[in-house]
């Protein structure tokens, strides 16, 4: 090769470095359709996108199986496999089927020496999947004929300061409440809480962090008497009326309240078993007796589904459940930490369930004491109200007691729209929305008060991203579909979100740097 | 030192690598900035949404796997290594793998040079028509990488991908020149 080839050769090599590194390529060092050819390559590359659901879905896999790099490197080889069991090839049957043969094998004689009658011939997964299944029609059973009243008393531990979050840094100890449940078919119930063993920091009752989490006890009193259902907290002495939900508006074919019962508060359990199999590898993994009742422990490993919630990621942890071989209801559950499946987070278990009691039909009344606050939110709004004016931005900057923060650096093309001032019991804060050309909301901006939102539950910290002037910001990693990733902090009084469903973490964290309490976005 | 700390989307490779070793959460920014590079880099070899996806969930497995022990100086260049070599072993597997001699002659790939033309993945139909060191060499090109970062994936000089480059640069010109020729209009 001559010295002159070598040079041709090294030109077209920092020319195509400068196009993959986005530089700007030195134009004539190479010939033209060299050049061509390296922009058709790069302009025409039309592999596509990763599929947003599989990228959350192998995210919580990786993080589920990678707590402190404990356990061997060979255990991720089967990540992959299991997920491609609806394609295998035609490579790798053989070794299947050798495996599939062992793992029988291993099965029948653990199955025999463990106990695990009925099933001991079958694979774990199919037992697991038979008492899922039959958990299932359990719970659907209550709404029939089977149960029509019910007393269940169900006691709630949690570990706060397990939740790894920095806001919770140093926090140790269990919190623990119960909740007895009086229940008349269909529509009658009653709830009752109390701590048995309170949070030991009163901020984390005081700043509403605790009121937010999945194991906080009823705050009070809550009844339903078929058409309202009354809530009375003796904290503050007020009492919340609202109109009884229709039957299956909690989105499951189960009418509410009935969800609730049976351990169903926990996190929505009833979904849990609802998707055990097709969000769960559901393992049968032994006996237990739990309130003197033989159970299944059915290890339900971590959510593999997508997030469906604010709260889906943290409750997306490996889940253990423990099922009434007679009755086939939960009678505990376990969950773990997201992303860490040997850290326990919260702990619920029926300690007390009466079937078909006499039940005193004045419990699903509520009476408050003389003095309370009512909120009645039953009633009609009157047939002609008086259209609100829409605030301004100035006009509430003026008003509101925390300052209102805007970016002053937005994706091109965004206009803002007016704000909106949500409903102070359900979503406090004000929203301004920014629209992309085609009308759709690629960008959403609340602020709020202090504690009103994401940064009164300690599960929603998420990773921390580091704003300017030493300003811990939190990143939540929702799918496009539930708004796209939420970036919040706490700013000079207010609490600031920033989400759009098509934003990254690291736009929404330009944008943070952005903020001003003082801009105007509409030039005006 | 908080543990959520280290998770700064805008630190670079090093600094988050570093901090993965200690903190597999902490693994999230580089993530988020390479799960699509090597997913489309994985489509690009395997050529199907089941087998990228398997082969990109076997990538980061690895790579996590392997983040304790990582010692390397680039973490892309790690990164596309370890992908390459599941692709390679995913092909393999496949018996897709090309033979080694299968450098076809533009003159015997008339029907190739066709789909070219029609083939909904004109570039994928393209450079299926490149020799094997060829189209490994492209391949990393259209993930992103570097002359050297290719040369350190593939285990070759720098000297060597230039070579190759330039070779796959002028094999694709001729296609392409021939596809207008058959066509009667340009591919570009």
């Amino acid at each position: 090769m001559t010295a002159q080839d070598s040079d041709v050769l090294t030109s077209l090599n920092d020319y195509w470095d400068a196009v993959v590194e986005g530089k700007a390529a030195p134009s004539g060092t190479i010939d033209e359709a060299a050049e061509a050819t390296i922009h058709y390559l790069h302009t025409h590359d039309e592999t596509p996108m990763p599929d947003a659901a599989f990228a959350a879905r192998l995210w919580q896999e990786l993080m589920s199986r990678s707590h402190g790099y404990a356990t061997p490197v060979g255990r991720y080889t089967h990540v992959s496999h299991r997920w491609s069991t609806q394609h295998f090839r035609a490579g790798r049957k053989r070794l299947l089927a050798l495996l599939g043969t062992a793992a029988a094998l291993v099965f029948v004689f653990v199955g025999f020496f463990g106990g695990l009658v009925p099933w001991d011939t079958h694979p774990s997964i199919a037992s697991a999947q038979v008492v899922i299944s039959r958990a299932q029609q359990a719970m659907r059973a209550i709404t029939t004929t089977a149960i029509s009243t019910a007393v269940v008393t169900e006691t709630m531990e949690a570990w706060p300061g397990a939740a790894g979050l920095s806001a919770l840094a140093g926090y140790t100890g269990t919190v623990s409440s119960v909740s007895t449940w009086w229940y008349s078919a269909p529509f009658h119930w009653r709830a009752e809480g109390h701590y048995l063993i309170p949070p030991h920091s009163p901020a984390l009752i005081d700043g509403g962090t605790l009121a937010a989490a999945p194991f906080a006890p009823f705050p009070g009193v809550v009844v339903s008497d078929g058409h309202t259902i009354r809530s009375y907290d003796p904290g503050t002495n007020i009492l919340k009326v609202v109109v009884l939900p229709h039957v299956g508006t909690n989105g499951i074919d189960v009418p509410f309240p009935l969800n609730a019962l049976l351990g169903q508060t926990a996190n929505s359990l009833s979904a849990v078993l609802q998707q055990a199999n097709a969000c769960y590898t559901p393992a049968l993994h032994g006996n237990d007796v739990i309130a003197g009742q033989d159970t299944y422990v059915i290890d339900l490993g971590p959510s593999r589904c997508l997030l469906n919630s604010n709260s889906a990621y943290e409750v997306s942890g490996r889940r253990v459940l423990w099922i009434d071989k007679k009755t086939y209801f939960v009678l505990r559950s376990d969950l773990y930490k997201a992303g860490d499946p040997s850290t326990l987070l919260t702990r619920t278990s029926i300690t007390g369930l009466q079937e078909n009691p006499t039940v005193d039909p004045t419990l699903f009344t509520l009476t408050p004491p003389p003095g309370a606050t009512v909120l009645d939110g039953s009633q009609r709004p009157s047939p002609t109200p008086t259209p609100p004016t829409p605030p301004t931005l100035d006009s509430l900057r003026r008003s509101l007691t925390y300052p209102i923060f805007v970016p002053t650096i937005l994706p091109a093309g965004l206009s803002p729209s007016q704000p909106v001032v949500g409903d102070p019991a359900h979503t406090p804060g004000v929203s301004i929305a920014y629209h992309s050309n085609d009308g759709s909301t690629a960008l959403l901006v609340l602020n709020g008060p202090l504690g009103c939102c994401l940064d009164a539950d300690y599960r929603k910290g998420g990773g921390l991203v580091h704003l300017p002037g030493g300003i811990a910001a939190h990143l939540l990693l929702e799918e496009p579909q539930y708004g796209g990733p939420i970036l919040w902090w706490d700013q000079d009084g207010t609490y600031i979100a920033l989400s759009g469903p098509y934003l990254t973490g690291a736009d929404l964290a330009k944008i943070a740097e952005s903020m001003s309490k003082t801009a105007d976005p509409y030039g005006s | 030192m908080d543990r959520w700390s280290y998770l700064d989307v805008t630190s670079d490779d090093a600094t988050l690598a570093a901090a993965a070793k200690a903190d597999p959460q902490a693994f999230a920014p580089l993530y988020a900035r390479y799960m699509q590079p090597i997913y489309r880099y994985c489509y690009r070899r395997l050529g199907s949404t089941e087998a990228a996806e398997d082969a990109t969930s076997e990538v980061f497995a690895k790579v996590l796997a392997g983040l304790p022990k990582y010692r390397e100086d680039c973490f892309r260049r790690w990164l596309f290594t370890i992908a390459h070599h599941v692709t390679v072993d995913a092909l393999r597997s496949f018996q897709l793998q090309e033979p080694l001699d299968a450098t076809p002659e533009l003159a015997d790939t008339t029907l190739m040079v066709e789909e070219v033309v029609v083939s909904a993945e004109t570039q994928r139909a393209l450079l299926a028509l490149l020799p094997v060191d060829q189209r490994h060499v492209i391949e990393l090109r259209l993930a992103g990488l570097t002359g050297e970062e290719i040369a350190g994936v593939l285990g070759r000089s720098v000297g060597a991908i230039k070579s190759i480059q330039f070779r796959a640069l002028a094999r694709l010109r001729n296609t392409l020149d021939y596809v207008a020729a058959l066509t009667g209009r340009s591919v570009q």
